[in-house]
């Protein structure tokens, strides 16, 4: 056996050691679930979309801004204390 | 789909110029005087509307810069580049690419050339939070490849990912200019400007991360960004081969493989 191939090995080893499976919570596109957007819940800089005057994402200024909202698993929102479901 | 009329695409033509040039005196030709204010000065009406939504658009995606330079040169400097620069997509998150590039041409910057270093780092940012989210690979799945397979293997970075390298500390720059108490942020004047900086910049999930790593780290990422096979990586990693994949894939940095 080559050294390389010694090495690759060895490197599959240590990466199998950290004992990881693919749960790390990124979906695939076609096991994306319903969205809702929700607004009142946002924290600053976390928002999804333009609104209150700024055009971009993650532009929010304050926690829990009425204006910004998040998209969210749709059902989420109903139960979060300030959530309110935005149309379309 | 209608030609539009050569009137309307002259029209346009003028009234692009009149917003992006102070070339006013074609498209004023179309428009009504009224009031006090000439048609010239109702056409600038619209000049200084675009100008000022991209300023501060400009403002929001580099706003260490903005800060670096004063918000009235920044205003200044943003005039420049919209005119030379105007948008050529109707997606505004598009716009804005090229700032570092023209502030690296610009005399104003000659001699303090780290600040556009400051905007790439800043454009890589604004990039990874609009990158498309991926699968993540089962890596378990590593110990099932024959041993042809294994050798084969090529490792994916996130889309979102950004590896940078600059010759100035711009990660501490950009730290000490974070309002947030960020761990490792060091005051300016203990910064040592002039040192290699290596910074990788991405998404995870609703998390923009930005991470300094050294210098090896940086050379495998690329490493892997070359879509180099393992069989290629340990050749060039040798015995750091093993810790630096795993570290890599613990950390997020590399999310997927393939084999052939």
């Amino acid at each position: 056996m080559s050294n390389s191939k010694i090495l690759a090995t060895a490197a599959i080893t240590s990466v199998l050691a950290l004992g990881l499976t693919a749960t790390s919570g990124v979906m695939a596109a076609d096991e994306k679930a319903e969205m809702e957007k929700c607004a009142g819940v946002v924290k600053a800089k976390m928002n999804d979309c333009g609104a209150n005057g700024h055009a971009c994402a993650g532009m929010a200024k304050t926690d829990g801004d009425a204006n910004e909202w998040v998209k969210l698993p749709k059902g989420t929102c109903e139960k979060l204390v300030g959530g309110v479901v935005l149309e379309g | 789909m209608n030609t539009p009329p050569e009137s309307l695409k002259q029209l346009q033509t003028h009234f692009s110029e009149a917003v992006f040039s102070d070339q006013r005196g074609l498209i004023a030709e179309s428009v009504t005087q009224q009031g006090a204010l000439s048609a010239e000065q109702r056409v600038g009406i619209y000049r200084n509307s675009v100008h000022g939504i991209l300023w501060q658009y400009l403002a929001s995606l580099y706003p260490v810069c903005n800060q670096l330079v004063g918000e009235q040169f920044f205003e200044g400097f943003s005039d420049l580049f919209i005119d030379q620069h105007p948008p050529t997509t109707p997606f505004l998150a598009d716009y804005g690419d090229g700032f570092a590039a023209f502030m690296r041409e610009h005399e104003a910057f000659a001699k303090i050339r780290w600040i556009n270093q400051v905007a790439e780092l800043e454009w890589a940012r604004h990039q990874a939070w609009h990158a498309t989210n991926q699968v993540v690979s089962d890596f378990s799945l590593l110990g099932t490849l024959t041993e042809e397979q294994q050798l084969s293997a090529q490792f994916q970075l996130p889309d979102s990912m950004w590896v940078l390298h600059s010759p100035y500390a711009v990660h501490q720059v950009w730290l000490v200019h974070q309002p947030e108490d960020y761990g490792g942020k060091i005051p300016l004047e203990e910064i040592q400007l002039q040192q290699d900086d290596y910074i990788i910049v991405w998404r995870s999930e609703r998390q923009l991360q930005q991470v300094q790593i050294n210098e090896q780290q940086w050379q495998f990422l690329s490493a892997v960004r070359q879509n180099k096979s393992l069989a290629e990586l340990s050749e060039q990693f040798q015995e750091q081969v093993g810790v630096l994949l795993a570290s890599a894939i613990q950390h997020g940095w590399i999310i997927s493989f393939r084999h052939y």
